[in-house]
């Protein structure tokens, strides 16, 4: 199902709600009577309006969200130290804005229009099928009925206007010096990587006044990132000699955050706060002398600066929150690994489908007439045989799936569900499904990473290494023999001096895959698929006799001719 | 439900760096400067949101003016009590009520001398529709600009050298009726 509305503007992702600038505007085939666009707002993942757009001469729909979401940022003299809500005069060293100074927004859009000019309207979704007609040439809309699904994607907003005046002109806010990466540029003034203000950048201040400065911090949108690791305090004498030097990390438990501790850089921890985030996007930094703690005697000047900017190549792993339950990967179940002889007794090509064991993923098999192959599956995944296709097997298989085995502790927090996964258990070396009632946990020698939730919920708890698996290596599918039924020859071949075969019947036989056909010289051939009983016998391909003397294939002689 | 902020607040940070990284700000400096106080109280910060949404901070260290606009809505009542059984004027009978009397206090300050950043920076202020007086206890008290006009300081005018700002507060005291 195609996307039948196109956006053909939209507003910067991060920008203040005062501006002009703040509209989307959007596009399809608007020939329908009645037509309007129809979209929903939705402000922090919350429906806050609905409305309706007449298209303009052009067929354009615009979309204007500015009044509306001014009126859902706001910030009050507030602050949250940690949880704890404070007077934002008096953060030291960060804090963050109690209320919603910052929002995030989606449109979800769609249309609607009548069948005619008298009947009612009908809404569309904005998805459906473009109809092109080539008899009039014309195109159609085959749109999807239900309310607006088309989404413009995740923006940004937060209380501000243009700064000064003089940008009044413009449609949309530069957020770019405001984003704190990379090194400030320029100086008196600097003209990247700036506080929210418009102060003179030196100040007189008096020992008894409070001052705090606002920055943006964490991402902004989905690229664009403010990474500010920590505050720098710089005290200087009337001399201009450094008195001394403080900084302060920019983490939750100082105010300020997301990060919880250095562990952790901006880059990875969207994983844990995502980038849609808006809460910590603007932060204040305490910065006047009745702010900061213990402030230095006999200071005459002092100054304030922000520092970060992660650029290494690697980034660091991301550290989980403990405990946290394990999302199920996308991958099948596998209640277990089966080593599985698959046959295809028809002479036509065959095929079946199963789940290979290291993959986990479904895959269909191409088997050539009778011949047999070994497959490592999940057990009882083997489906959708082709006719002459038959398996068997019960032998275990399966490559360890982890590189250590650890003690890991299950828990079923739920008060009513049974929970079932399946595992790698070390101790007995195979995949085993298992299931736990609510409210009780236990403890599997097993592939920690290979843990998957089949119903309900489960707290994985990692512990120590515990025995390890001795790996069963998976056997790479290969051909294991070949299957022909070959005519016999009865009593002697040599009647007269005439090489002759009285039909004796059929039997089938076993040969190697490296035999492509019975009737060669120097062929083999068994009467079991194991290839441990050679044949024994005469049989013809109906114009040559042949013999098999402990298995290998000889000729005998020319039907009709001398023998 | 109002919220309670906590004052002074919490005082459980930690020093120290995450790493030692560059530096992403510009510098902002300060200039440690004890003004002599003409405002005649201990100190008069205004604090005010700014037009990037976040909070900014002055403060008026020259003349201070207060006082009080007085509104007063009046009527006139007969001083004698025609209704009553013997109707009589008495020595403290009314003539003249004040129905309703409401105040507003009226605060002139003053910046003293003003440099020319510092006077486009308070455009800001004047501006502004959340504006805080900072007193000496550190609590903000909401306040309202109610001058209508903002004078620039250019090249063509220089010679301004103080800015005054009237406000009132945002919160009177009920006077009894």
């Amino acid at each position: 199902m195609a996307q039948l509305i196109t956006i053909t503007h939209t507003p910067p992702t991060f920008t203040p709600v005062y501006t002009d600038g703040l509209f989307f505007t959007i596009t399809t085939l608007t020939n329908f009577p009645k037509f309007r666009f129809v979209y929903d707002l939705y402000a922090n993942n919350t429906n806050v309006f609905s409305g309706k757009a007449t298209p303009n001469p052009f067929g354009l729909g615009i979309i204007d969200v500015s009044r509306i979401l001014k009126n859902y940022v706001s910030n009050i003299p507030l602050s949250y130290y940690e949880n704890t809500p404070i007077y934002t005069h008096e953060t030291f060293p960060f804090s963050r804005p109690l209320e919603d100074n910052v929002i995030n927004y989606e449109i979800r859009l769609g249309y609607e229009y009548a069948a005619d000019e008298i009947s009612p309207v009908t809404g569309f979704t904005g998805n459906g099928e473009l109809i092109y007609d080539p008899l009039t040439n014309t195109f159609d809309l085959d749109g999807e009925v239900g309310l607006p699904a088309v989404s413009t994607g995740i923006y940004k907003t937060y209380q501000a206007t243009m700064g000064v005046n003089g940008r009044a002109t413009q449609q949309d806010f530069d957020m770019g010096p405001f984003i704190l990466s990379g090194t400030p540029m320029n100086i008196n003034p600097t003209t990247t990587g700036l506080f929210l203000t418009n102060s003179p950048r030196t100040r007189d201040i008096q020992p008894t006044e409070y001052y705090t400065l606002g920055f943006t911090n964490y991402y902004i949108d989905q690229v664009n990132l403010s990474q500010p690791y920590y505050s720098e305090y710089k005290f200087y004498d009337d001399l201009g000699n450094l008195l001394d030097t403080r900084q302060y990390q920019n983490v939750y438990s100082n105010g300020g955050g997301p990060m919880t501790d250095c562990n952790y850089v901006y880059q990875s921890y969207y994983n844990i706060i995502p980038k849609t985030d808006t809460e910590y996007n603007t932060l204040y930094l305490g910065c006047g002398p009745r702010n900061i703690d213990d402030f230095p005697q006999d200071t005459a000047q002092y100054t304030v600066q922000l520092f970060g900017n992660f650029t290494g190549s690697t980034q660091p792993p991301t550290p989980t929150p403990s405990p946290t339950p394990t999302p199920t990967p996308s991958v099948v179940p596998c209640p277990g690994c089966t080593l599985y002889t698959v046959e295809n007794q028809s002479p036509s090509t065959g095929t079946f489908r199963y789940v290979d064991c290291d993959s986990r993923s479904t895959q269909t098999y191409t088997l050539p007439g009778n011949t047999a192959v070994q497959i490592c599956a999940c057990t009882g995944s083997l489906t959708n045989l082709s006719p002459g296709i038959v398996y068997s097997g019960d032998i275990p298989c399966g490559l360890q799936p982890c590189d250590s085995c650890d003690s890991v502790t299950i828990y079923n927090n739920s008060t009513g569900t049974t929970a079932t996964f399946t595992l790698f258990n070390c101790t007995i070396n195979s995949y085993a499904a298992y299931s736990l009632p609510p409210q009780t946990g236990n403890v599997y020698c097993c592939c920690a990473e290979n843990i998957i939730t089949l119903s309900g919920t489960i707290e994985i708890i990692v512990g120590p290494p515990c025995n390890q698996p001795t790996p069963t290596p998976t056997p790479t599918p290969s051909c294991l023999f070949r299957t022909f039924t070959i005519p016999l020859c009865g009593g002697s071949t040599c009647r007269g001096g005439i090489c002759t075969c009285q039909n004796a019947g059929t039997q089938t036989v076993y040969a190697p895959c490296s035999v492509t056909t019975p009737f060669a010289d120097g062929a083999e051939l068994y009467t079991n698929t194991a290839l441990s009983n050679p044949f024994d016998g005469t049989f013809s391909n109906g114009s040559v006799i042949y013999e098999s003397i402990n298995g290998f294939v000889s000729i005998v002689c020319v039907i009709g001719g001398p023998c | 439900m109002a919220i309670q902020p906590i004052s002074p607040p919490p005082t459980g940070y930690t020093e120290g760096i995450c790493a030692t990284y560059t530096p992403v700000s510009e510098v902002f400096t300060f200039n440690v400067r004890t003004i002599c106080n003409r405002a005649g109280v201990d100190q008069l910060q205004i604090m005010f949101k700014n037009r990037y949404g976040m909070y900014d901070y002055y403060t008026f260290t020259a003349g201070k003016e207060e006082g009080l606009n007085i509104d007063r809505q009046t009527y006139k009542t007969w001083s004698v009590d025609y209704g009553s059984s013997n109707p009589s004027k008495q020595p403290y009978s009314r003539g003249l009520t004040d129905a309703q009397i409401t105040i507003s206090e009226t605060h002139v300050i003053n910046t003293g001398f003003i440099n020319q950043p510092d006077f486009m920076f308070l455009e800001e202020l004047y501006t502004s529709n959340q504006v805080y007086e900072l007193r000496a206890d550190g609590i903000p008290r909401p306040i309202n600009i109610v001058n209508a006009e903002f004078l620039r300081k250019i090249k063509g005018n220089r010679n301004i050298v103080n800015l005054e700002l009237t406000y009132v507060y945002s919160n009177n005291i009920s006077l009894m009726e």
